[in-house]
C-alpha cells in the first residue's frame, strides 16, 4: 500500500464507489445544523431567524446577542463609531479595555469619519485629546497615528497620500477587527465549522489519492464527481 | 462630543433623575475604558467614590451593571484607581452585587472584581467571609465559562492564609476549581490551576499533596503554551512551595528548562518574571541538580540583571532565587556565579525594601563563603564597610545575616581579606555582637571569631589579637565559661576558638591560652553534660599538648593534669558518650599527629534549614580524623 | 475494548508479556509472571540483558496507543529499558539498542533507537515510578511519561510500517517491573493524550487551503444557497442569495413552481397515492419513469404493498399477476418481489417478517426514488452539492479508516458537525 506509484494503487470503480457514497447516510437534520451554525456564526441573523421558521432547525444560541454583535459590526460599517464603542462596552467591557490596539483603531476611525463629515475643527480636538496620549501611551501606533492625523492636513483628504484611510474597505477592516474580538470575548466559535468539513474533504482526499485510484470531487462548488482517468 | 468630565461627575449625584444618572455613569464608562488618562482625570476629580456610592443603592440592574463596569475599569491599569476603588470601598459593594438576582448584574460584578483583583494591590479577601465566598464557590459552576473563570481569578486571591484557604476549602472551593480545571480552553485551566496552586499553597495536608499531583500536570503543559499566560509560573511557584516531593516531578517534565527560557525572552513582562524567578528559586530550593540545570540553562545574566530591576516584585524574586541558587556548594565553587551575583547583592543591601535586604544579605553569606573569586569581587565592590554598617542594623535579622556573611567571609580567608576585614571591621563592634540582644546574633560574634583565628599564623594570631586591643582571647575565655549562662553551642564554639588560637598561634598562641585563665574551664568542660562541649574541650587539650616530646608541652600537659584534665580524660574513655570522642582522646594520650597544621575547626555554614550547614561541618571534622 | 488505543480495534491489543519471545540464551534470566518481569540473572555484564515482549504487536490500526510500565523494584543498578520493538529484535539487549527498536532506560534516562549509544532525553527513573509510554501513529512519534508527567517526544520519524510490540528489557539483579496494557487505570492522562494528538491533527487539517471560490464569489454561500434551494427552503435561500451572495444569486419563481410540482407529486406517493403519482411525474417530466426502470418497478410495487394495506388480497392478487410479476428486471427487483408477495401468505401481513414494507418508511422511500428519477431526468442531481460534498467526505475518510490510516481513525468528523456521528 502506497509505495507512491500510480500502477500499485488499486482502482476503484464509479460504480462501485457510488455504491459506496450510498453507505453514507447524511441525516437531514444534521446537514441542517450545519447550515445554521453557518449562519449563526456568520453573523446573518435574518436568514438564521427565517431558516428556523422554514426548516425547525433551532439557532442554538441566542440570535439577539449576534443581533448585538451584528448591529454593532454595521454600526461601524455606517461610520457610526461612538455608538459601536458604547455598544460593545456594554456587552463586555473588557474588550476595549484589554485590546489596545482595536481600541486605537476605533479612535482612528473615529477620527477618520469626523474628517469624512467634514467637521475638521471637532477632528482636530478629537485627536490632540483622545489619540495623541495613545500614541504616548503606545509608541508602536505612533507611525499610525501620524498618518491619520495627516488626514487634517490636507484640503481634501480623498485625494491626499493617506487617502486609503478613507476608503470604505477601512471602515470594514476595523468593523472585522471589532467581530472577531466579540466573538473571541464570547468564547464563541470564531469559525462556521462548514468551511472545516470541507477543508477536511480536501485534505482527505489528498490523503486517500496515495492509497487509491477513485472518483474525486475537484470541484466543490458543483460537488460532481469525476471518475479517474484510464489505465494506461 | 460629550460632556466635560466635571459636568458628568456632577451629573452623578446632583440630580434624583435616574436616567440622568444612568447616563453620566455610562458616558464616562464609554470615556475611560482603554483611556489611562481619562482615568486619571475622573480619579482626580473624586468620580470614583461617587460611582461606588451609586452601586451601594439598590439602583436597578441597569445602574449596577453600568456602575459595576465603571469601577472595573477604574481599577485597571491605573495605581491611583485601585486606590480609589479600594478606598471607597468598592470591592466590598461588587461582592455585594454577586449575590443579585440579576444574571447581567453578576456577570457585570465578576468582570470588574477581576479587574480590581488584577492588580498587586488588591486586598487580601478580608471581606470574603460567609455568602460572597459561597457565591463565589457557586460561580466556578456557572454555565456562562466567563464568568466561572472570573470566580477562579477572584478566589486565587482569596488564599493568602491558612484561615482564608481553610474558609474557600470548606465553601467546597476544591471540588469547582477541580472540575474548571478540565475545561477545553487554556485560559480557564490556567485560572483554575492558579486557583488552585493558591489554594493548596503551604498546606501539607496528605490530600492537598494529591491534588497538587493533579494540578502539576496541567501548570507544567501550560507552561508550554505558545500563548502563555502570566500568572502559569507564579502558580506554579505556589504549587510547588512547602512541596518537595514535586519538585523532582516538576524538573522531570523540564519545567526548569522552560521557565528559564521566559527570562531569555526580553518581552518578559515584570509579572511573568516574579512568577518565574519564585518558581526557580523554589525548584532549586532542595536539589543540587536542579540547580546544575538552572545554571545550565544560561540564564545568570538575566538573574544577575534581575536583581536590579526597577520592580521591587523582580528584585525580591530574583534574590530569592539567587539564594536558592547559592546553597549549592559545587556551584559557587565551579563558577562564577558568586563573583557575578555579589555585586548587584551588594546594591540590594541598600534596598528600600527590607525583606530584600535581609535575602540579599542571606544570599552573601552563602556566596561569599569559600569562593575566592566571589570574596574579592566582595572586596571590590565595596561590600564589606557595607557588611560592617549591617551588623547594627535596627532588623536582627539583618544583624544575624551580617555577622554571618563577615563570619563565612574568614572562614578560609587568603591573607588579603583577613587583612581586609580585620580593617574594615572595628573591634567594638565584635563586642556589640557577642552582647546583642538576639541570641542569634551573639552566637555568630563568637563563631566570627573563632574564624579569624583559624587557619593561619602565628603572625596572624597576633595581629588579631592586636586588632582586639587584646582582648579577643578575654572574650572567648569568657563565653566558654561553663558556670556562666552561656548556651552549650557557644561555649563549644568558644572553646573551638580557644583551641584555634593554640594551634595556629604556635608556641606563643598556646602560652597564650595557658595562661588566659581558660584551662579550668577547659577541664571543667572535658565532663560537660553536652556532647558538643566535651569534644571541643578533648580538642583544646588535644592542641595545648603539642608537639610531643617537647618539654614546654610536658610542663602543659603537667599543669592540665594538675587541673584534673586526666582524670576526666579517663572518665571519658571508660564511659565514652560517643565513639568519636572516645577515639580522640585516646589520640590526646600521647599519639604522634599534625593536628597543629590547620586541623582546628574554622566555623563555616550555610544559612540553616539546607541541610548543608551539617554538610560543612562533617566535612571539617573530616579534615580533623584524616590528619591525626 | 482496550484502554490502551483511542478507540476498539478490530486487531487485539497486547494483554501481558510473552514468555516465549525471550532471546535465545538470555531468556532464562527473567521470570515472567503475565504482566510482571523480575530479573534473576548474574547481570554483571551488558551481554548479560534480557528483554521480554508483549503478546501482540500495537494495533495496526490504533492512532494512538499507550502503556504503562511501575517499576516495583530498581535492582542493583536499575538498568531499566522501556519501549518498543519489532519481532525481529533479538531480545537480548536492552530495548533501544538494535535497529527497529526504542527505548527509555531508568539509569541515566537517555532514550535510545538503534544503538548502544543514548541521547540525552529525560530524567531517570527508579522504584515507584509508573513510566508511560506514548505511541502516537498520528505523528508518528514516540513518548514517555513519568508519574502523569509528559517527557516530550523521544523519537521523531517512527516508520509505521514497523510492527512495534511493547517491550522491555533489565539487565541487574531483582530489577523488576510491572507492565498495564490498559486493564486498569493508568496514572498518565490518556484521553488527554488523545484530545491533544487529535488536536494537533485538526489544527492541520484545517490549515488546508480551500481552493478557490464559486460564481458568486463564496463558496460556502454558494453551497448554502444550493442546499437551501434543494430543499425547497426558499425564503431561506432568498435570505442567503441576498445577505451572504449579495444578490449574486437569486430563487427563480420558475424554480420555485417546478420544485413545488416535484414537491407535490413525492406527497402523493408518500400518501400511498401511488398511481396518481405517477401520472403526475408523467405529465411533469414525460419519459422520466420509463428510463429508470427500477424506480419504476419500485412505484408498482408500491401500488401492490398499498392494496395489500388495504386488505384488497384479491385485487393485490390480480395487480401482483398482471403487472408484478413480469416487471421484475433485476435481482434486487426479484427480492422485492418475493417479499412483497410473502405478505400474502399472513393473516395479519403487517405482523410478518417483511411487514415493514408496509410501514410510512416504505413509501418515503419510494417517493424519495422518485423525487430523484425526476431529478436526474432533468439533468439535476438527486443531492446538493454539499451533501454531495459531505457524503465524498465519509465515504474517503471510511476508506482511509479501512487502508490502516491512522490520522483518518483519529479525525473526529463530529466535532465539526452540529450533532455526535454523523459520518462514524
Amino acid at each position: 500500500m502506497g509505495r507512491g506509484e500510480a500502477s500499485d494503487r488499486r482502482r476503484i470503480q464509479l460504480s462501485e464507489w457510488k455504491r459506496k457514497l450510498d453507505a453514507v447516510k447524511i441525516q437531514k437534520e444534521d446537514t441542517n445544523k450545519l447550515i445554521m451554525n453557518f449562519l449563526v456564526t456568520e453573523g446573518y441573523v435574518e436568514a438564521a431567524h427565517t431558516f428556523e421558521l422554514e426548516s425547525g432547525t433551532p439557532p442554538g444560541v441566542d440570535l439577539g446577542a449576534i443581533s448585538d454583535r451584528m448591529e454593532i459590526r454595521r454600526a461601524v460599517q455606517r461610520g457610526n463609531v461612538e455608538e459601536a464603542i458604547e455598544r460593545v462596552n456594554d456587552l463586555n467591557p473588557e474588550i476595549l479595555e484589554e485590546k489596545h490596539q482595536l481600541s486605537f483603531h476605533l479612535q482612528q476611525q473615529r477620527l477618520i469619519e469626523l474628517v469624512r463629515e467634514g467637521r475638521t475643527e471637532e477632528a482636530l480636538e478629537f485627536a490632540q485629546e483622545y489619540l495623541a496620549p495613545r500614541g504616548e501611551e503606545h509608541p508602536a501606533f505612533l507611525g499610525e497615528l501620524e498618518r491619520t492625523v495627516a488626514l487634517l492636513a490636507f484640503e481634501d483628504a480623498r485625494s491626499c497620500p493617506v487617502a486609503d484611510l478613507m476608503d470604505i474597505a477601512q471602515r470594514q477592516k476595523t468593523a472585522s477587527e471589532l467581530n472577531a474580538a466579540i466573538l473571541a470575548s464570547q468564547c464563541q466559535e470564531r469559525e462556521p465549522r462548514l468551511p472545516g468539513l470541507l477543508k477536511m474533504l480536501v485534505w482527505a482526499q489528498d490523503h486517500l489519492d496515495e492509497k487509491l485510484i477513485y472518483p474525486r470531487i475537484n470541484d466543490l462548488v458543483s460537488g460532481e464527481l469525476v471518475e479517474p482517468p484510464a489505465d494506461h | 462630543m460629550v460632556a466635560s468630565p466635571a459636568d458628568l461627575v456632577a451629573k452623578l449625584s446632583s440630580s434624583g433623575d435616574r436616567d440622568a444618572r444612568l447616563k453620566a455613569v455610562r458616558d464616562i464608562k464609554n470615556v475611560i475604558i482603554g483611556n489611562k488618562q481619562k482615568k486619571q482625570v475622573f480619579v482626580s476629580l473624586g468620580a470614583v467614590p461617587r460611582v461606588v456610592e451609586l452601586l451601594s443603592c439598590d439602583a436597578g440592574g441597569p445602574l449596577l451593571v453600568q456602575c459595576a463596569a465603571a469601577v472595573g475599569s477604574f481599577a485597571y491599569g491605573l495605581d491611583a484607581g485601585v486606590q480609589a476603588v479600594l478606598a471607597s470601598g468598592g470591592v466590598a459593594h461588587l461582592l455585594v452585587a454577586l449575590s443579585s438576582e440579576d444574571e447581567a448584574v453578576v456577570l457585570a460584578a465578576s468582570r470588574a472584581l477581576k479587574m480590581v483583583y488584577q492588580s498587586p494591590m488588591a486586598p487580601a479577601a478580608h471581606a470574603l467571609a460567609g455568602s460572597a465566598l459561597t457565591r463565589l464557590v457557586w460561580l466556578l459552576g456557572a454555565a456562562n465559562l466567563c464568568v466561572a473563570e472570573v470566580a477562579a481569578r477572584v478566589l486565587a486571591r482569596c488564599c493568602d492564609t491558612p484561615e482564608q484557604q481553610a474558609a474557600v476549602l470548606e465553601a467546597g472551593g476544591l471540588g469547582g476549581l477541580l472540575a474548571l480545571l478540565a475545561a477545553a480552553e487554556p485560559a480557564r485551566r490556567e485560572a483554575a490551576a492558579d486557583a488552585l496552586a493558591a489554594l493548596l499553597s503551604g498546606s501539607p495536608a496528605a490530600a492537598s499533596q494529591a491534588v497538587r499531583r493533579a494540578v502539576l500536570p496541567v501548570l507544567v503543559k501550560l507552561l508550554g503554551c505558545t500563548a502563555v499566560r502570566e500568572g502559569v509560573p507564579g502558580a506554579l511557584a505556589a504549587l510547588l512551595d512547602d512541596c518537595p516531593a514535586l519538585h523532582r516531578a516538576a524538573a522531570d517534565a523540564d519545567a526548569i528548562g522552560r521557565l528559564a527560557a521566559f527570562l531569555q525572552d526580553e518581552r518578559c513582562s515584570s509579572r511573568l518574571k516574579v512568577g518565574t524567578l519564585c518558581a526557580l528559586g523554589t525548584l532549586c530550593l532542595d536539589y543540587e541538580d536542579h540547580r546544575r540545570q538552572l545554571a545550565e540553562a544560561r540564564v545568570l545574566p538575566q538573574i544577575v540583571r534581575a536583581l536590579d530591576d526597577p520592580d521591587a516584585q523582580v528584585r525580591a524574586a530574583a534574590c530569592t532565587c539567587v539564594r536558592s541558587m547559592s546553597r549549592s556548594v559545587v556551584a559557587l565553587h565551579c563558577s562564577r556565579v558568586g563573583a557575578d551575583v555579589a555585586p548587584p547583592l551588594f546594591r540590594r543591601l541598600q534596598d528600600a525594601d527590607l525583606g530584600i535586604q535581609a535575602t540579599a544579605s542571606a544570599t552573601l553569606c552563602n556566596v561569599v563563603l569559600d569562593t575566592s573569586p566571589a570574596q574579592e569581587a566582595v572586596l571590590a565592590a565595596g561590600g564589606l564597610a557595607t557588611l560592617v554598617r549591617l551588623t547594627s542594623a535596627p532588623a536582627a535579622e539583618l544583624r544575624v545575616n551580617a555577622a554571618w556573611a563577615l563570619q563565612n567571609l574568614m572562614h578560609h580567608a587568603s591573607a588579603d581579606v583577613r587583612a581586609a576585614v580585620l580593617a574594615a571591621l572595628p573591634w567594638e563592634r565584635v563586642e556589640a555582637l557577642a552582647s546583642d540582644a538576639d541570641a542569634r546574633v551573639q552566637e555568630r560574634a563568637v563563631k566570627l571569631l573563632q574564624n579569624v583565628f583559624a587557619y593561619c599564623t602565628p603572625r596572624d594570631v597576633e595581629a588579631a589579637q592586636a586588632w582586639s586591643g587584646g582582648v579577643a582571647l578575654r572574650l572567648l575565655v569568657s563565653s566558654a565559661n561553663p558556670a556562666a549562662n552561656v548556651p552549650p553551642l557557644r561555649r563549644s564554639h568558644s572553646l573551638y576558638g580557644l583551641c584555634n588560637v593554640a594551634v595556629s598561634g604556635e608556641e606563643a598562641g598556646r602560652a597564650a591560652v595557658m595562661a588566659s585563665g581558660a584551662v579550668p574551664h577547659i577541664v571543667a568542660s572535658l565532663s560537660d553534660t553536652d556532647n558538643a562541649v566535651r569534644l571541643a574541650a578533648v580538642w583544646c587539650v588535644i592542641a595545648l599538648s603539642e608537639p610531643h616530646g617537647k618539654p614546654a608541652a610536658a610542663q602543659r600537659v603537667a599543669d592540665l593534669a594538675a587541673a584534673g584534665a586526666l582524670a576526666a580524660l579517663r572518665g571519658l574513655a571508660e564511659d565514652p558518650p560517643s565513639l568519636d570522642i572516645h577515639e580522640r582522646d585516646g589520640d590526646g594520650g600521647g599519639e604522634e599527629g599534625g593536628a597543629g597544621d590547620g586541623g582546628a575547626a574554622g566555623e563555616g555554614g550555610l544559612l540553616p534549614g539546607t541541610g548543608q550547614e551539617v554538610l560543612m561541618r562533617d566535612e571539617d571534622e573530616d579534615v580533623v580524623l584524616s590528619s591525626l | 475494548m482496550s484502554l490502551a488505543t483511542s478507540f476498539s480495534s478490530k486487531f487485539p491489543s497486547p494483554l501481558h508479556w510473552d514468555k516465549q519471545s525471550g532471546g535465545r540464551v538470555n531468556s532464562r534470566w527473567l521470570e515472567v509472571t503475565d504482566t510482571r518481569v523480575k530479573y534473576i540473572g548474574p547481570g554483571s555484564e551488558d551481554k548479560d540483558a534480557a528483554s521480554v515482549r508483549a503478546d501482540t504487536p500495537v494495533p495496526p490500526d490504533s492512532s494512538v496507543y499507550y502503556y504503562e510500565v511501575a517499576v516495583i523494584n530498581r535492582g542493583r543498578d536499575g538498568f531499566i529499558g522501556i519501549g518498543f520493538a519489532t519481532s525481529e529484535v533479538p531480545l537480548d539487549r536492552l530495548p533501544g539498542w538494535d535497529s527497529h527498536s526504542y527505548g527509555y532506560h531508568g539509569d541515566d534516562g537517555c532514550a535510545f533507537k538503534g544503538s548502544g549509544k543514548g541521547n540525552a532525553y529525560g530524567p531517570t527513573f527508579t522504584t515507584g515510578d509508573v513510566v508511560g509510554v506514548l505511541f502516537d501513529r498520528v505523528d508518528c512519534c514516540i513518548s514517555f511519561v513519568k508519574n502523569g508527567i509528559d517527557l516530550g517526544v523521544a523519537f521523531a520519524d517512527v516508520p509505521l510500517e514497523e510492527r512495534l510490540y511493547p517491550c522491555v528489557g533489565l539487565r541487574t539483579p531483582d530489577e523488576e517491573v510491572d507492565a498495564n496494557f490498559g486493564a486498569s487505570p493508568f496514572v498518565g492522562d490518556f484521553p488527554g493524550m488523545v484530545a491533544e494528538c487529535r488536536e494537533r491533527l485538526t489544527e492541520r487539517v484545517l490549515a488546508t487551503p480551500l481552493p478557490g471560490r464559486g460564481k458568486a464569489g463564496s463558496l460556502l454561500g454558494e453551497l448554502v444557497f444550493g442546499y437551501l434551494q434543494h430543499h425547497g427552503h426558499w425564503e431561506t435561500a432568498a435570505a442567503v442569495g441576498r445577505d451572504v451572495l449579495g444578490g449574486a444569486v437569486s430563487v427563480s419563481q420558475a424554480d420555485i413552481a417546478d420544485a413545488r410540482s416535484r414537491q407535490a407529486v413525492a406527497e402523493a406517493a408518500a400518501a400511498g397515492r401511488v398511481e396518481e403519482a405517477v401520472d403526475m411525474a408523467e405529465a411533469l417530466v414525460p419519459g422520466a419513469l420509463a428510463a429508470q426502470p427500477a424506480v419504476l418497478f419500485r412505484l408498482h410495487c408500491q401500488r401492490f404493498l398499498e392494496l395489500v394495506r388495504a386488505r384488497d388480497d384479491e385485487g393485490a392478487m390480480r395487480y401482483g399477476r398482471s403487472v408484478l410479476s413480469g416487471a421484475a428486471a433485476s435481482d434486487q427487483d426479484q427480492e422485492l418481489l418475493q417479499d412483497a408477495l410473502s405478505l400474502l401468505a399472513y393473516e395479519e401481513p403487517e405482523a410478518s417478517p417483511c411487514g415493514e414494507l408496509l410501514g410510512a418508511k416504505a413509501r418515503e422511500d419510494a417517493a424519495a426514488a422518485l423525487s430523484a428519477a425526476l431529478l436526474a431526468h432533468s439533468g439535476r442531481s438527486a443531492q446538493s452539492a454539499l451533501e454531495r460534498c459531505l457524503a465524498q467526505l465519509g465515504a474517503v475518510r471510511r476508506e482511509l479508516v479501512q487502508l490502516g490510516d491512522a490520522s483518518a481513525a483519529m479525525l473526529r468528523f463530529d466535532k465539526s458537525l452540529p450533532s455526535n456521528g454523523m459520518l462514524l
